[in-house]
């Protein structure tokens, strides 16, 4: 049993797993906590890892060193019963062409001792979540779409405690994308989930808890609330006029026709206010404000940009978000 | 052996919608139908070759089912054996390289059973192969030689079987080893001749090895006496070990 099993154990937790092929560290000491019940996202650029990680918890690979636990079994340990407790969809799911949708729930069922009206019920429930009743023709002429929501329905054939998802999305169009996220998010509260991705905004809508990772190593884990409020800053984004008079044009440009950037005077007046973090210029008459306190900055924007005699063209405010934090712990490359 | 019967029964119904079922059988019907029609008629294509060339004579004997069995065993020995191994070579790394082992293997369906299900029904197609060309030959050799003694039929074909069932046992075992399906038919052909040039050249183990068991197939089709038990033993042996070789280099397999 694991460490944390006094309690409930989590869904998946990982002691110090470390995965090395040859001269590459794939995983370097990741250390996680799934909670149940949660759709947990696991981000990260490609190369991150996280599909080795996944094969590990999975049964696929084995760690170089290091612990993983499902449901309190180790994973290394106790194979089987790991693989009763669990579903699972690899990125690219492989099929046997010649078989049906049907069919291939049905042969999954059985994999896990099912038979009979149980499963010939979970069977049409899975066809109907999965848009795929009354498609009767081979797997092999299926869409990337189809075959990925059949593989949704054929990992959750067992009822599993833990949902298992290798990037679920990706290489689907808008419409196939839309679909697969409406499933998972119609499984949040009915079985842990936990997928791996590396697009940001999947992430944002239907996951509750995230844990980010990046060559080889989780930058962090929390809810997406605690996430954003801990680490993200809501941003505002400026752009403003120049004065009118003082050798201006009426219309704000100077006597030659030049624009006059006035971002930089409003710039040096917010300086130093409280509820500023940062403020850099972004253009002409544009600056982005990171700020710790939206009212407060609400209110003393207009105030100073008034005091300047500025003309405020747009305030924009950029709430914190997901790909923000993502940045912060990442970097821009790997957006 | 958890999910043994499941997977297995899967495997079967494959061999019954894909190609599986035409390939191994197909050829055993072709060489079947054709060694007693070739017994026949190459004596008769030879001397009248013969003929054409002034001051020549070419005289064979009157072909007998001898000679269509012989015809036959060879071609199994040879031709067929080849076809085993490039049939058998991708036996698991297919799976693997399709993606679709890693969706039966995260079920509880144990690696060992995955394995020894595939050998399995492997051998069931080898032994329908089997039985088909053996018919095949049974039938045109009663048709066109109007004598076609069964036992000694059976016995070579068994013993055939018997051989290419190892066959298969070393293919299952090196395609685990081998990702790659033509890597693994190249090893096992080169395999095959290494044995059969090892046996040839080194009289110890000449009766004992399971290649004598090609020697007993063809003594048994020409109704001659033969040396089979040994040989048999060994084959059990070797196989049985290729076998635990490759369920166990499975298990430990990162796929």
């Amino acid at each position: 049993m694991s460490p944390s099993s006094a309690g409930t154990p989590p869904a998946i937790e990982t002691r110090g797993l470390t995965k090395q092929f040859d001269e590459v560290r794939a995983l370097d000491g990741v250390d996680m906590s799934v909670p149940r019940g949660s759709v947990y996202g696991f981000l990260g650029p490609n190369g991150a890892g996280k599909t080795t990680a996944l094969r590990i918890l999975a049964g696929l690979a084995r760690p170089t060193s290091g612990s993983a636990f499902i449901l309190g079994r180790d994973v290394v340990a106790a194979t089987n019963e790991v693989r009763s407790l669990l579903g699972f969809l690899p990125d690219v799911p492989g099929f046997y062409p010649w078989m049906t949708a049907p069919e291939f729930l049905r042969f999954s069922g059985e994999l896990f001792g099912l038979g009979g009206a149980e499963l010939e019920d979970r069977v049409g429930a899975l066809l109907g979540l999965s848009g795929l009743e009354g498609v009767n023709n081979k797997i092999g002429g299926y869409s990337r779409g189809m075959k990925q929501r059949l593989g949704i329905a054929q990992a959750l054939i067992n009822a599993p405690e833990l949902l298992m998802l290798d990037e679920p999305t990706s290489a689907l169009d808008p419409i196939g994308r839309k679909e697969v996220l409406e499933m998972i998010g119609a499984l949040g509260g009915r079985t842990t989930v936990f997928f791996s991705t590396h697009i940001l905004s999947d992430v944002e809508r239907v996951c509750d808890h995230v844990a980010i990772l990046n060559k080889g190593r989780i930058v962090t884990q929390a809810s997406i609330a605690e996430l954003k409020e801990s680490r993200g800053e809501d941003r505002v984004v400026l752009e403003v006029e120049g004065p009118s008079g003082d050798g201006l044009s009426g219309d704000g440009r100077a006597g030659d026709g030049a624009q006059v950037d006035g971002a930089p005077r409003l710039a040096g007046l917010l300086k130093g206010s409280s509820w500023l973090l940062n403020i850099e210029q972004t253009g002409h008459g544009r600056l982005l404000l990171a700020v710790a306190d939206l009212p407060a900055a609400q209110r003393a924007i207009p105030q100073a940009v008034a005091e300047l005699e500025l003309g405020l063209r747009r305030m924009e405010i950029e709430e914190a978000s997901l790909e923000n934090v993502f940045v912060e712990l990442v970097g821009e490359s790997a957006v | 052996m958890r999910g043994f019967s499941v997977f297995l029964k899967k495997e079967l119904r494959e061999v019954r919608k894909t190609w599986r079922l035409w390939v191994l059988p197909g050829i055993a019907l072709f060489l079947g139908i054709t060694s007693p029609v070739l017994a026949k008629l190459t004596p008769m294509l030879v001397e009248q070759a013969g003929q054409s060339q002034p001051g020549v004579v070419i005289e064979f004997p009157d072909p007998t089912y001898v000679d269509a069995y012989t015809q036959f065993g060879s071609q199994l020995n040879q031709l067929m054996i080849i076809a085993v191994i490039i049939a058998t070579a991708g036996l698991i790394s297919s799976e693997i390289r399709r993606g679709t082992a890693i969706l039966v293997l995260t079920k509880p369906l144990s690696r060992v059973a995955f394995f020894l299900a595939k050998v399995v029904s492997q051998t069931l197609v080898l032994l329908g192969a089997t039985v088909v060309g053996t018919l095949a030959a049974f039938s045109l050799t009663a048709i066109l030689f109007g004598q076609a003694p069964l036992l000694d039929l059976l016995l070579g074909a068994g013993f055939w079987f018997a051989f290419a069932w190892l066959t298969l046992a070393i293919m299952a075992l090196l395609s685990v080893v081998f990702n790659s399906q033509g890597g693994a038919a190249g090893v096992g052909i080169a395999l095959l001749f290494g044995v059969i040039l090892v046996v040839s050249t080194w009289s110890a183990i000449e009766d004992y090895s399971p290649a004598a068991l090609t020697m007993a197939s063809m003594n048994a089709f020409r109704g001659e006496e033969y040396q089979a038990v040994i040989p048999l033993l060994s084959t059990i042996l070797v196989g049985g070990l290729a076998l635990a070789a490759g369920a166990w280099a499975l298990q430990r397999k990162e796929i």
